[in-house]
């Protein structure tokens, strides 16, 4: 599970999406968008990079994609073309709206950091015994001026001198966006900018959350459904259970419940019900299931499957996810619904159906609440739907052990924790016969997803009491 | 040494569950004098202040982060002190 570490990033980041929520709310997006760039980082300095102006170049990219466009579809418009075409864009008309990409690299952010090759750093001692020099079966360490140095042309990145180093003075030069990415997703544009491979990339989220740079964003749905509320949309909010102690330990759900009522939604119920209802449905399945069946709530996870792992397409379990299993039922004619989790792949998996119109994560909440106005510590408590069982879902091996609870077979299954953990996890099941394959893209669970707010480990201490007792 | 929190909406995004840990591990010599308290949306994060904003002794402090919010302690303790 990943450490939580409050960042630069995240404060710019939550400061737009509060500012362009709250100026939509006071009906004064129009006339002050062009401006927010040079309202948020006034100079005559960088704020957060050497220059004002690349900075502001940044967050003018950013600032249409928290409007809900496609990056490389938008990426030539000035801000202040914006105000006429709005209404549109937000009204999901325009076809500047990002519809399938929701993980996309600002190229104006990306620094092209270092990558596939070695370093040697001024740790070097130039010892006596020179091992990098010895170790290297090509010949591309050099000693310069009392130190190793590398020569790029003719390393292969095998990494032997670094091993053979006495004082870790060899690093290797990694991308974070790379590493952070399990898929080998991030591959280079001509100018070397991180590029994804939509072909791998199963839009999980893990470079949204690496990247030092804040490059990496994700077009947002937030003001989208501000409109569809001023519009008099009725829209159901439902949220993922994951939302437990996102609005810190003295928020209970009940109140989360009666602040989302009061933002505008025309009701709010916990995803934790649709949970319940999968819970059942695959223990149900596997009592007479012939053959493996892996868990279908996680949209990263099933993406995965189909685009690594084609021979288990057809053990995806027969049961919808638990958000589409409870819009469903909520669903009526004209009304809308929108999920509200930690997840950017949900929006992906939303816009594959008819059921979820809108998706926000925990952060666009905390904007949308702020715009207008809403506290969720001072609202009222109210009951929430939802055994433990179903809010258990949002933690990995949740769900593993709510079907086990419910079917009366003995069950014997297996985790995937996490994308990382893929490759072994599909290898065992090819050797060993399992009941059912579990299976979160993030590391941890929900808890651990790209949109959070608090330390996932405190979250999972407050999941332990949600839920009714069943 | 009182202090108090905000634990409102938009001082939680932008950083106060990171002033709420960071209270955790000061120096227990300091943490023994501090009257820790949490507060509701102190009123003052749309316009006048930036948040994360805290109050110590009943003084307000903007754009607190864990650093900074320790060595404001850190000095209160001090002229507490003398
Ligand atoms: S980590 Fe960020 S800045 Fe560095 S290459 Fe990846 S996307 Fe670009
Ligand atoms: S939320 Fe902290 S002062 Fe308003």
């Amino acid at each position: 599970m990943r450490n939580f570490v409050f960042s630069e990033i995240m404060k710019i980041r939550r400061q737009l999406m509060m500012t362009l929520a709250q100026m939509y709310e006071k009906g004064t997006l129009q006339e002050h968008l062009a401006g927010i760039p040079k309202m948020l980082l006034p100079g005559p300095h960088g704020t957060y990079r050497s220059s004002v102006y690349h900075e502001r170049e940044v967050m003018k990219q950013r600032t249409k994609m928290y409007l809900g466009m496609d990056y490389e579809r938008s990426r030539e418009l000035e801000l202040y073309e914006l105000p006429s075409l709005i209404d549109d864009i937000l009204g999901m008309k325009s076809d500047l709206v990002s519809r399938d990409r929701f993980v996309q690299v600002i190229k104006e952010a990306c620094d092209s950091c270092p990558s596939g090759r070695y370093y040697a750093t001024d740790l070097c001692r130039n010892c006596v015994a020179h091992s990098c020099y010895n170790a290297c079966p090509k010949k591309a360490v050099e000693i310069q001026n009392d130190r190793a140095v590398i020569n790029i042309d003719q390393c292969i990145g095998c990494g032997l001198c670094a091993k053979a180093c006495s004082f870790y003075a060899i690093v290797k030069l990694e991308r974070p966006c790379e590493r952070s990415c399990a898929l080998q997703a991030i591959a280079k544009d001509a100018s070397f900018a991180a590029d994804i491979d939509y072909s791998r990339c199963v839009s999980c989220g893990a470079c949204y959350v690496a990247c030092p740079f804040g490059a990496t964003e994700s077009p947002s749905h937030l003001l989208r459904t501000l409109a569809g509320i001023r519009r008099g949309e009725k829209i159901i909010a439902i949220f993922a259970p994951a939302i437990v102690a996102q609005f810190g330990p003295k928020v209970t759900l009940g109140q989360i419940k009666n602040a989302l009522k009061k933002a505008g939604f025309s009701d709010a119920v916990a995803v934790a019900a649709g949970a319940d209802e999968v819970a059942e449905e695959e223990a149900h399945f596997l009592e007479h299931a012939a053959g493996t069946v892996t868990t279908s709530c996680c949209p990263a996870f099933v993406d995965y499957i189909g685009k690594n792992q084609p021979d288990f397409t057809d053990r995806i379990s027969p049961a919808p996810s638990p958000m589409i299993a409870l819009a469903k039922h909520l669903k009526t004619g004209t009304g809308k619904i929108a999920f509200i989790g930690p997840c950017i792949a949900k929006k992906l998996e939303a816009s594959k159906g008819p059921f979820v119109d809108y998706v926000l994560t925990f952060e666009e909440l905390g904007a949308l609440f702020i715009a207008k106005g809403i506290e969720p510590a001072a609202q009222e408590d109210a009951t929430v739907e939802g055994s433990r069982l179903g809010w258990g879902f949002a933690a990995a091996g949740g769900v593993t052990a709510a079907v086990k609870e419910l079917c009366t077979r003995d069950l014997r299954t297996l985790r995937m924790d996490g994308l990382a953990e893929g490759k072994e996890t599909f290898q065992t099941a090819r050797q060993e016969k399992f009941d059912l394959i579990e299976g979160m893209a993030c590391a941890g669970g929900c808890i651990a997803g790209p949109g959070i707010m608090v330390n996932p480990k405190v979250a999972a201490g407050a999941l332990k009491k949600a839920g009714s007792a069943t | 040494m009182e202090i108090k929190v905000c634990v409102g909406t938009t001082c939680h995004l932008l950083g106060a569950t990171e002033l709420v840990e960071a209270l955790k591990d000061l120096p227990p010599e300091i943490a023994r004098k501090i009257n820790l308290g949490y507060s509701v949306c102190f009123e003052s994060c749309q316009g006048t202040m930036r948040p994360p904003i805290i109050s110590i002794n009943g003084k307000y402090h903007q754009d607190m982060n864990p650093s900074r919010m320790k060595a404001l302690i850190l000095k209160t303790a001090e002229s507490e002190r003398s």
